[in-house]
């Protein structure tokens, strides 16, 4: 921390220090959990010189994955790999512990933490788009209240995020998975670790007994410029039973959504095509056990 | 040459390896001199413009800033070089690419060093920029008065009557092909630290410095202080790959200069994006190729017209010219060559020495051909080599008669077509790619590689050493070869023990220490082991002539043959210990101890039909590399399976870092041949990605387990302890291997022509075949 520029460094040992000092200061306070953000972005520029950095790591109240109900609870503090190890994740909502995975490194993923992922508002976390089709929530600490945030509406556009200055972000909340729910994640990097997502495409999905399809989310990540879900998309096969053309239309609805959101880009070229391609290789092996 | 060996060929620890794996040993930046002064670099704006005015009025106001220096505080010659002095170490009538460097704010401390930095202003006048070497060609813009067409150089290697043989052939495959600019990617950015001598005019200077008595000349000339008093002692350098010579070079002049004028210990070290930014590169070359070929393939003629973008300053250009010339054909009989290669300066960042030098862009664009050519004649790749390469006796390219060395190129292949398993998966994947659009591929890349610099240093290049014996007969050896990481220390002293016939034990290698150390060639060209061998062997002959006469002194006989060898000394039908005979040595107070010189015999390389013919080096390294793919030809992505790469280096002195120079060379063609891109804009001269977010380096994830590097070990006559060169042998095929098998999966040959083979171009190549119908 040497390095980074900024008004003061405060590391509060317990949640209830932490709360006591929001109460009291009216500073800009910037959160630093594993830094694999900050640390990088101070780096590059002056940006926390005004901040107070408040050092949420060695939290214990934030640190931990739970069930409540019907619900997983991930702390803020949790790092990729708690996510990726926990058998709660693993069990109940799959694609976000796949998602964890395609994260960094062993050493980056050891230190970072979801939740920078989620607040770092970064078009290319490789967790968003798990989280999307996830539906996730987001408890937030707001002037000494617990409030509950919609994951949509707290990434606002690339590299910024709607939270309001102090706003610190707890839990990470999302709905279980029945267990039968199929799930994949497919990550597209230029090489296999420490690799900048140019695409990631998280999947649910879940068939009835006579093989219709009654849960369905997709959507893909590093192509849009917050995390979004399409109901037009995934409609296409809700209610009914997958085949090959009925895949072939959500490929084709789903990688449109490229340049029609984020507009005609240089990457467009590439990413459109390759993100209906991919959609069709992960469907046809998730819904029809085929490889295209 | 030795047969029987006691020290070089068997496997050894590393002498460095506890300090550094212990993190004890010191690199540059780790040194804590007395106070200190910190230097920051300012940049140019422009990669082309006149410079103005710089306004250091701000910056000297910050407290702690101690001065700003430019070029008018150089007080002799403004220009550094190696071979062609033309580089300014602070930009002087105008800035050549955006490295260049303005000027240095030096300060009490980094950070406020860095913050002053902000503070400068600079006035410039912007002149086109040339940022394409074939437009650069007779371009009315100049960038070194020099060389007013923009050639810097140009060699022409010529064999035989070209024209004759191309109206000969059978079958003629033209292509062009081109490479881009790569990163050493040394782990250690640069860094140079200065201390200034208060007793006498002399600056002692330290940091990541691979080549210290050409710096030791550059500082000399810059201040006017004599060599003598120009102390280097690299530290240890965290990798190289031939990138810190240079720039290093140019860090020291500035922190050397600052160090004179105020007598204060100077520190100056590079970010990662400073090193991209101001370090030269490998050269991108653009190749224009016809090759004509009898029915069954055979070569009959070669001819190449290639292009070096030499950037803004020669630097190692014109030697780079030469390697892709007369090693660029590869390893293969023709009967006439007419390979051309031309060096041009342009407003890019300025390229030089590289692992490799010259030839893993030629090779690419080679092998790339052959495959052509094998798919014309409809026989495999490996088939088509095996039709051509080399033997013992035949004649080279450029029309070396190699009567003198083991011709292994052959076998080199042969080894690594069982690794891989070549014939039989050639034939499954070929069957396996009609069905799967995860297409399998095969690549072969040959080479043959000139130990040392070659015809082009004929007269200069040189090593030497000095080797001491102790009263105690523990031994010292002083050498310049500096140790990168390659494991250079290691396989000295392992030469030095075998040769003087004394255990490793006693040999202790001192750092690298211009003031202890004999002048020597650079730690460049895979030399090191051939090139210090031969010292090593000179000094331990002189040092065993001294025992010998000590030992006729005190015994009163005459000796006509002794025998130094594993720690014991045989002369007269007598053994004596090699501590005993020291001793005898000193006791009738002669002294053991002698400086070793060895020079690469001059070549037979003579002008012929416009170009040069005949011996372009002394000896040669062959290797082989193969690669297997596999291509996801719905992203573009290609996993490498196995790499497996040959190389006869001679003799392996210490054969597990033989291979683990293999093993990484293969990594760094790796990166060359697939992800690597500084993403240079051909607007302005300026590279994009300057750190290794975006400059895409392979991870251990990346790098299959299965790789296999295999030594082919014929040891050398021509060289003294029979180890040539392994360096860049290590890596120079590997890049091309895999483009190859990636073409191969593809389903044509040479199909993609540029380097890197990343996801968008492997993609797009995908989609252009299925249009046109494969």
């Amino acid at each position: 921390m040497n390095n980074v520029k900024c008004k003061k460094y405060f590391r509060p040992e317990t949640l209830l220090e932490l709360k006591d000092f929001l109460k009291n200061t009216s500073e800009n306070v910037s959160y630093i959990a594993g830094g694999t953000d900050l640390i990088l972005h101070a780096r590059e520029k002056d940006i926390y010189e005004n901040n107070i950095i408040v050092d949420i790591f060695n939290l214990k109240e934030l640190k931990g994955i739970k069930e409540e109900g019907d619900k997983i609870v991930i702390g803020a503090g949790a790092t990729h790999t708690d996510v990726e190890q926990s058998d709660i994740v693993n069990k109940y909502a799959k694609v976000l512990a796949l998602a964890c995975r395609s994260v960094g490194s062993v050493l980056i993923r050891n230190h970072s933490t979801l939740c920078g992922n989620i607040c770092n508002a970064s078009p290319a976390g490789d967790s968003l788009s798990s989280l999307a089709v996830l539906g996730a929530k987001l408890r937030v600490l707001r002037d000494d209240k617990i409030i509950e945030l919609d994951f949509f509406d707290v990434i606002d556009k690339p590299e910024v995020n709607k939270l309001q200055n102090k706003d610190l972000v707890v839990e990470i909340v999302i709905n279980k998975l029945d267990e039968n729910v199929k799930c994949d994640f497919f990550k597209l990097g230029r090489r296999k670790a420490l690799a900048i997502s140019r695409m990631t495409i998280s999947t649910i999905c879940k068939t009835d007994e006579s093989g219709n399809v009654v849960l369905f989310n997709i959507t893909c990540g590093a192509t849009f410029p917050k995390p979004m879900t399409f109901e037009d998309v995934n409609n296409i096969l809700i209610g009914k039973k997958p085949s090959k053309e009925l895949i072939d239309e959500v490929a084709k609805k789903l990688s449109d959504k490229i340049p029609e959101i984020a507009g005609i880009r240089k990457s467009t070229a590439y990413k459109q095509p390759v993100c209906e391609k991919m959609v069709k290789r992960v469907l046809s092996k998730m819904l029809l056990n085929e490889e295209v | 040459m030795i047969d029987k060996t006691w020290t070089i060929g068997h496997d050894t620890v590393r002498v460095d390896a506890w300090a550094k794996v212990r993190g004890e040993a010191k690199y540059g930046d780790d040194l804590r001199l007395d106070r200190p002064l910190f230097l920051k670099a300012v940049y140019a704006e422009y990669a082309h413009a006149k410079l103005i005015k710089i306004h250091k009025e701000d910056a000297l106001k910050v407290d702690g800033v101690v001065g700003v220096f430019d070029t008018n505080d150089v007080p002799k010659e403004k220009m550094i070089g190696e071979l062609f002095v033309d580089q300014y170490v602070f930009v002087d009538d105008k800035t050549r690419y955006f490295g260049d460097v303005i000027c240095v704010v030096a300060g009490e401390s980094q950070a406020i060093a860095d913050e002053a930095s902000k503070l400068i202003k600079v006035d410039y006048e912007p002149l086109p920029v040339l940022t394409d070497p074939r437009t650069a060609i007779g371009n009315e813009q100049v960038i070194n008065k020099n060389y007013k067409d923009n050639v810097c150089g140009d060699i022409h290697a010529i064999k035989g009557d070209i024209e004759e043989e191309l109206n000969n052939s059978d079958i003629i495959v033209e292509d062009k092909f081109e490479t881009d600019f790569v990163e050493h990617a040394y782990i250690e950015p640069e860094c140079v630290v200065v201390e200034p001598s208060l007793m006498r005019d002399e600056l002692t200077i330290y940091g990541s410095l691979q080549a210290p008595y050409n710096l030791r000349i550059s500082v000399s000339r810059m201040t006017g202080i004599p060599e003598s008093q120009i102390i280097i002692k690299p530290s240890n350098i965290g990798g190289s790959f031939g990138g810190k010579i240079e720039t290093a070079e140019a860090m020291a002049c500035r922190a050397a200069i600052v160090a004179n004028i105020t007598k204060r210990n100077v520190h100056y070290k590079l970010t990662r994006e400073e090193s991209i930014r101001e370090s030269y590169k490998r050269h991108p070359i653009y190749f224009d190729m016809k090759l004509g070929a009898d029915k069954d393939g055979k070569i009959k003629g070669l001819k190449v017209d290639s292009i070096n973008d030499a950037g803004a300053y020669i630097n190692m250009s014109v030697g780079v010219a030469y390697k892709t010339a007369t090693l660029g054909p590869g390893p293969y009989k023709m009967n006439a060559l007419d390979y051309d290669a031309k060096a041009v300066l342009t407003n890019n960042s300025h390229t030089g020495s590289m692992r490799g030098f010259g030839t893993p862009q030629a090779i690419f664009a080679m092998e790339n051909l052959m495959d052509e050519l094998a798919e014309k004649v409809n026989v495999s790749p490996y088939e088509i080599r095996k039709r051509n390469i080399l033997h013992d006796n035949d004649i080279t390219p450029c029309g070396h008669k190699l009567d003198f060395i083991n011709v292994s190129i052959g076998e080199c292949m042969e080894k690594c077509a069982k690794e891989i398993d070549y014939e039989s998966k050639y034939k499954e994947f070929k069957e396996y790619n009609k069905t799967h659009k995860k297409k399998k591929g095969l690549g072969i890349a040959l080479a043959m590689r000139g130990g040392s610099i070659g015809a082009d240093g004929n007269g200069f290049d040189v090593s030497r050493c000095l080797i001491e014996i102790e009263p105690d007969a523990s031994v010292h050896f002083n050498i310049g070869l500096v140790e990168l990481g390659q494991g250079l220390r290691t396989t000295q002293a392992m030469m030095c023990a075998e040769g003087l016939g004394c255990s490793l034990d006693r040999v202790t290698i001192g750092e690298t220490d211009t003031s202890r150390s004999p002048v020597t060639g650079a730690c460049i060209a895979s030399r090191g082991t051939m090139l210090g061998g031969g010292a090593i062997k000179d000094a331990c002959d002189k040092i065993h002539d001294i025992i010998k006469v000590a030992l006729e002194k005190v015994n009163d006989e005459e000796i006509d043959n002794i025998i130094f060898e594993n720690e014991k000394v045989t002369f007269n039908g007598k053994t004596i210990s090699f501590e005993e005979a020291v001793k005898k040595c000193y006791s009738i107070n002669m002294t053991p101890m002698a400086v070793g010189t060895y020079q690469v015999p001059k070549t037979n390389w003579v002008p012929y039909r416009g170009g040069m013919t005949g011996e372009p080096f002394y000896t040669y390294t062959f290797s082989c590399a193969m690669a297997e793919v596999e291509v996801d030809t719905d992203t573009g992505f290609t996993e490498v399976i196995k790499m497996v790469d040959a190389v006869d280096m001679g003799r392996a002195i210490n054969p597990i870092m033989a291979k683990g120079q293999i093993y990484g060379g293969m990594v760094m063609g790796q990166g060359m041949g697939l992800t690597e891109d500084l993403a240079h804009n051909k607007k302005d001269g300026t590279l994009k990605n300057l750190n290794f977010d975006n400059y895409i380096l392979p991870t251990f994830s990346d790098v299959p387990d299965e790789n296999v590097a295999i030594l082919n070990e014929h040891p050398d006559g021509r060289s003294a302890f029979g180890g040539h060169s392994l360096g860049e042998p290590g890596t120079e095929t590997s890049a091309s291997a895999i483009a190859c098998a990636v073409n191969m999966a593809l389903g044509k040959a040479g199909c993609i022509k540029t380097l890197p083979y990343d996801l968008d171009k492997v993609y797009f190549a995908c989609r252009n075949l299925e249009k046109e119908g494969f």
